[in-house]
């Protein structure tokens, strides 16, 4: 069994998909337009439930993956580490985790080259939206509230037992040059 | 006769008005109603300013907010600067601090943990939703028809050390 925690409009099909927020509109149609129109029309009848990152309701050692891709940055620093830890106990032994986050660190470096000129803004609202997140069009749940760097990640994820961490290729939609993702094993 | 006299005398005066410290925390300004959505000790109006402000419109000579906007999303914060054109009188002083982005995102390179701290505020509660340079801070406010937009770097005496973007500016 896999989880997808926060799958938001990117259901992944054999995932079990959990979003804390119903996401009807927007660029679904780009990436899975079948689960998508099922899921508007609802009468998606695979895996997609209901589910709070900081609060997951099954039972412990259950699944082999994990995918939390862009969930752990729209958690403040200490409901992410509660996170983590909750996505560490529905993890089965041997069992890995996948965390895809927008590279911080990156962000920075950019943001110290992009400046905010008079006629052209748009790589300086880039970068803050990287930072930040969105203008928040689609609600509270899209906004930042934590940013990573691979370092910081890596600690927080050993800090809560993750063994082997490995640096993986995150989903083709996030850019590899401005985030990054890293797999840890139970 | 009399009567009417009294009324006058009691008129507001065009070029007067009212004085208002939003999201004061801590700091009590004098001669100023200082607004916050929670009771802090400088607390005289327990006030969620993402509302409309309950005063009338052009009836607010001074508003002052430190460390207050990079609180707010872009389309609060929008909100936020019309309710201020709205209350102030005509040349009515406007006076906004707040972190500088550009210091932030350079103290990333210097010490990582605190950087994220302060980019993302996460000492104080709500937290920040945008951050502003002093050139992004000109152009929002002069976009917005203020008078005299100035917006300088340094800090604010009651927060030595930290560095700040202090605009001011006129409706």
């Amino acid at each position: 069994m896999k989880l997808n925690i926060g799958a938001g409009n990117l259901p992944i099909e054999g995932y079990v998909n959990v979003d804390k927020y119903y996401y009807p509109t927007s660029s679904w149609e780009l990436t899975n337009h079948k689960l998508a129109k099922e899921w508007i029309d609802g009468k998606y009848e695979g895996e997609w439930k209901y589910g709070d990152a900081l609060d997951l309701k099954f039972q412990h050692n259950y699944f082999d993956e994990i995918n939390m891709s862009h969930i752990l940055e729209h958690l403040s620093m200490e409901e992410g580490n509660r996170a983590i830890i909750q996505a560490y106990n529905v993890l089965k032994p041997e069992g890995f985790i996948d965390i895809a986050v927008p590279d911080l660190e990156k962000a920075c470096e950019l943001f110290s080259t992009v400046k905010y000129k008079d006629v052209d803004n748009s790589m300086w609202f880039y970068v803050m939206g990287m930072i930040y997140g969105t203008t928040g069009k689609d609600g509270e749940g899209q906004f930042h509230h934590c940013g990573y760097s691979r370092y910081h990640l890596k600690i927080l994820m050993e800090d809560n037992k993750f063994k082997n961490i490995i640096e993986v290729h995150g989903a083709p939609y996030h850019k590899p040059e401005l985030n990054f993702c890293l797999r840890g094993y139970k | 006769m009399a009567t009417e006299m009294n009324y006058k005398h009691y008129m507001r005066p065009k070029d007067k008005g009212l004085k208002l410290h939003l999201g004061c925390g801590d700091y009590w300004f004098d001669g100023y109603i200082n607004i916050d959505s929670n009771v802090y000790g400088g607390t005289d109006m327990i006030y969620d300013i993402r509302q409309k402000l309950p005063f009338q419109n052009g009836v607010v000579e001074i508003i002052e907010a430190h460390d207050v906007f990079e609180h707010f999303n872009q389309g609060e914060a929008n909100n936020l600067i019309a309710e201020f054109k709205r209350l102030l009188i005509d040349d009515g002083m406007l006076i906004l601090s707040m972190p500088d982005m550009d210091e932030l995102v350079n103290h990333y390179s210097i010490d990582k943990d605190k950087a994220i701290q302060y980019i993302y505020g996460i000492v104080d509660n709500p937290g920040h939703k945008w951050g502003y340079t002093q050139d992004s801070l000109k152009k929002l406010f002069e976009d917005k028809g203020f008078k005299e937009v100035n917006v300088i770097k340094g800090e604010v005496a009651w927060r030595k050390g930290e560095k700040k973007l202090i605009l001011s500016c006129k409706k």
